[in-house]
């Protein structure tokens, strides 16, 4: 913008110094061209009365600029000239003219206005000609030195501007934007933000106040990461806590329910043993999304074939599919990779897939398929079951939410979409469930990004 | 960095702002040489203003002889200022001619070729050198001072040129150069030998100062108070016109008392205070009231000389001019630089520079017009200019006089400044008068 200006100005100001030298010029030349005219007059009459007129030619050419004169009979000859290194030369043709006529030229080193002015004399039918030179230098000079002290007041003001704008820059500007990225590099999470500015007033105010609630940020943070380290310590130890008792428990139960003669107390031990075995799938779940939680888990993407992993969850539970008269259609395409763990992929699959049979407690049809879009891969895990609610929807996902609560269903911890959710998420994708309502089927969605050579594609 | 970028930018466009315009170099054709049809007559003209006479001479005589293409000349006229020494000039040229008949003078401030107006502190020499097989020239003189009188010595000067010239009878024409104070006893002395019909042209010597100084050259002979004369003899067109070109006033006067070049009375009445009135003071007005002293008023007497009026036998008036050089105003005499009488009328004349310098078309194209003689047939000519009416054209504008010259005649010529004027004028005879310019034409 500055450019702009200021070449504008410039542009502006050349053009009103040079219209204005134009104009003056033109006056000059109109004053010449009545000087010419008296000179002509004067030389018609002396060469009627046998007399050049030197002395109205000399008075003439002490007014002005005038380089030079020349009187031109027909033929060219230079009969009389101001310049004695002129007399007998010739004109040459191309400055005779039979009417007033004005050009540019060079002579000696400098820019001349030649007038042309037929003389009333004649020979052979052709004019003589009377010639006056004048300089320009006086009109360049004053327009040269117009543009200079123009150029030079501009280039003091473009230099005051640019002055005044690198301090404007350094005090404020500059300061204002240092905030601004630091302000946005705070809400993208980095806290390490400190900005230093030099300078007076508000402006470092501001700065010291911006410094001081991101440590306050940075400090609430660490106490948060302490607090969510601890909880997470005090989740692993709980659930080791838990899970050591309950293993001897689930493995010894099944001996001593085997060794069991009486069926009621086999019963009772039954019992027992499956709500033994729902802790420690509870204890397991827990510790498995404490473990999907922490920042320290690590995903080991890489390229995996959507399909292929499909058919190993499928084939893994054809059991329990033939065993609930579920019909299995897998229309995801043998093209089709994403960038995944393959092991917790493999696991989400295999809880939407054991989730879908719950739903279908009559029997159905379980559809996956996989379309891309967008650079990422959406999966589509569709039942012909129970269906959900507007509410179920937004809430399938939450810890331990269950649909049917009024059954306490020793085959669910309740946390199996929830980890479902951390694990899709963890891969930066997202999950999500449809359905037309009850007992019109559901389908659970999930995105994963698709595989490409480009290794900077990385999940958060 | 974009501050200094953007005043970069600044000023390229200020330069392209500016606007450069392409003009044409003013260019003149060369000088058309006039092809010179006289086969007969070698003519060449050259000059210096180098310091030192071996050099001037040198150098005026190399481009003399480019005009003579080859020729010996046989009569050389040299014209130069007092600023050199003219013995040694008279020597280095007869080094280069030796026995070739010399004749010229010294001239006021410059001296004329068809090259220009040549003057230098150092000095101006013009030298003219002429091989013809139409023309027999004779130089003569005398030294005044060696003679009973001016008379004898013109009388002498021109027996001496005529014996040079080897030729009987009378020349068609006689070229003079005389010490300035005797010109009218030393043309009656001339007229004794070759009779009054005989054009006799010429100038008084001059220096740069009104010292004395002036010189006249005869072959080897440099005079200080003599005269040196030419005889032409020739079948050739000669061609001559001798005028002042002043306007000629209407007041005049008789000169009722007067001795030798000074006026006393005009018409009964101081001839002070007549020609103070007549000319409204301009020229000595503010010493008018004084008595006693002398005022030099040669410069402004320039513009308002006098002229004797001349009727000729053919009944035609003429004027001979006058130059006022002081007055005395004690006896309000004027003193002038020609013989007066009483019974003379004078008359009152007015000129300026511009009708001075312009003589130096008018004179020579008379001269062309009395000779019967085209301009390309002309060989040569000898220009005599007044030194008074010089000094009355502006420095800056006399150089105008030898190209106005040189256009008109269109041949070589060689031209001096003259304390004073001989020429011939047709029923009045020889005459000396002031302020005049003569020139001689041969065709």
């Amino acid at each position: 913008m500055f450019t702009i200006s200021v070449l504008t100005g410039a542009i502006a100001l050349s053009i009103l110094i040079i219209e204005q030298s134009k104009s003056l010029e033109e006056n000059i030349h109109q004053n010449y061209l009545s000087l010419a005219g008296v000179m002509s007059k004067s030389i018609e009459a002396g060469y009627l009365a046998g007399r050049w007129p030197f002395e109205t030619l000399s008075e003439a050419q002490k007014h002005g600029e005038i380089a030079f004169w020349l009187v031109a009979k027909s033929d060219g000859e230079i009969i009389l000239a101001s310049n004695s290194s002129m007399w007998g030369k010739k004109l040459p043709e191309e400055y005779f003219s039979n009417v007033t006529a004005s050009r540019n030229i060079q002579f000696e080193g400098e820019t001349i206005r030649l007038i042309v002015h037929p003389l009333k004399i004649t020979e052979g039918g052709k004019n003589w000609v009377f010639c006056m030179g004048y300089s320009l230098k006086p009109v360049i000079d004053a327009r040269n030195l117009l543009l200079e002290r123009a150029f030079t007041s501009l280039g003091v003001v473009a230099i005051m501007a640019t002055i005044a704008s690198f301090l404007l820059s350094r005090n404020i500007s500059e300061p204002i934007a240092k905030i601004s990225r630091a302000t946005v590099s705070v809400a993208e999470g980095n806290l390490d933000q400190h900005i230093s500015i030099k300078t007076n007033g508000e402006i470092m105010q501001l700065a010291d106040n911006f410094n001081k609630m991101v440590k306050d940020l940075r400090n609430q943070r660490n106490e948060l990461e302490k607090l969510l380290k601890q909880k997470d310590e005090f989740i692993h130890q709980l659930g080791h806590d838990l899970k050591t008792p309950l293993t001897p428990m689930s493995n010894l139960l099944p001996l001593i329910i085997e060794r069991e003669k009486d069926p009621k107390q086999k019963e009772l031990l039954d019992v027992v043993l499956r709500n033994v075995n729902y802790m420690k799938k509870l204890v397991m779940d827990t510790l498995k999304l404490a473990k999907l939680n922490a920042p320290s888990t690590t995903l080991d993407l890489k390229k995996v074939n959507l399909s292929s992993v499909v058919r190993n969850v499928l084939d893994n539970n054809k059991f329990l599919l033939k065993e609930n008269r579920i019909k299995v259609e897998n229309r995801v395409k043998d093209d089709i990779f994403v960038r995944a763990d393959e092991l917790r992929l493999e696991e989400v699959l295999s809880n939407l897939v054991s989730n879908a049979v719950k739903c279908m407690p009559d029997g159905g049809t379980l559809t996956i398929s996989a379309n891309r879009e967008d650079g990422n891969v959406v999966v589509h895990v569709k039942d012909t079951g129970v269906g959900l609610s507007e509410e179920e929807k937004e809430r399938i996902f939450d810890e331990f939410y269950k649909v049917d609560k009024s059954r306490h269903d020793l085959a669910s911890s309740g946390l199996g979409l929830t980890i479902c959710k951390r694990i899709i998420e963890r891969h930066g994708g997202r999950i999500w469930a449809e359905s037309d309502g009850k007992y019109r089927g559901a389908t659970i969605n999930f995105t994963l990004p698709l595989y490409t050579d480009d290794i900077s594609m990385q999940p958060s | 960095m974009r501050a200094a970028r953007n005043l970069i930018i600044t000023l390229l466009v200020s330069s392209l702002l500016c606007g450069c315009t392409q003009t044409e170099q003013f260019k003149l054709y060369g000088e058309s040489e006039e092809e010179n049809t006289n086969i007969s007559t070698w003519v060449g003209c050259g000059w210096s203003i180098k310091p030192g006479e071996k050099d001037a001479v040198s150098e005026a005589i190399s481009i003399m002889e480019e005009g003579l293409k080859g020729k010996k000349p046989e009569y050389i006229i040299a014209f130069m200022t007092v600023d050199y020494n003219v013995t040694e000039i008279v020597e280095e040229i007869l080094k280069h001619y030796p026995g070739v008949q010399l004749y010229g003078g010294t001239s006021c401030a410059a001296v004329l070729t068809k090259d220009g107006y040549h003057t230098s502190t150092n000095g101006a020499l013009a030298v003219m050198g002429i091989y013809s097989e139409n023309i027999t020239f004779g130089v003569g003189g005398a030294e005044i001072g060696d003679r009973k009188s001016a008379r004898e010595a013109g009388r002498a000067a021109i027996t001496e040129a005529i014996s040079n010239a080897g030729l009987d009878g009378k020349p068609d024409i006689v070229l003079i150069t005389a010490s300035p104070g005797h010109e009218e006893e030393i043309l009656s002395g001339i007229e004794e030998v070759i009779g009054e019909d005989v054009p006799v042209f010429g100038g008084s010597a001059a220096d740069n100062t009104i010292e004395g100084k002036w010189k006249q050259i005869t072959n080897d002979r440099v005079y200080s108070n003599g005269v040196s004369v030419t005889a032409i003899f020739t079948s050739m067109k000669i061609g001559y016109a001798f005028e002042s070109g002043y306007l000629i006033m209407e007041k005049e006067g008789v000169i009722t008392k007067s001795s030798g070049r000074r006026i006393y009375e005009i018409d009964g009445k101081p001839a002070a205070d007549v020609y103070n009135e007549w000319t409204s003071g301009k020229v000595f007005g503010k010493y008018a009231n004084q008595t006693s002293g002398k005022v030099t008023i040669l410069a402004n007497a320039t513009f308002y000389p006098l002229a004797k009026k001349v009727v000729g036998v053919d009944n035609k008036t003429h004027y001979i001019s006058i130059h006022p050089e002081s007055v005395n105003l004690s006896d309000r005499s004027i003193s002038v630089f020609v013989n007066v009488s009483d019974g003379e009328r004078v008359q009152l004349m007015h000129g300026t520079w511009e009708i001075l310098l312009n003589r130096g078309q008018t004179t020579p194209a008379k001269a062309l017009e009395k000779g019967n003689i085209e301009k390309g047939e002309t060989a040569f000519g000898i220009y005599i200019f007044c030194a008074g009416t010089l000094l009355a054209i502006p420095e800056n504008e006399r150089d105008k006089l030898p190209l106005l010259v040189g256009q008109t005649i269109g041949a070589p010529f060689i031209g001096t400044f003259t304390f004073g004027e001989q020429g011939f004028i047709e029923g009045v005879g020889n005459v000396h008068e002031n302020l005049a310019n003569s020139i001689v034409v041969v065709g």
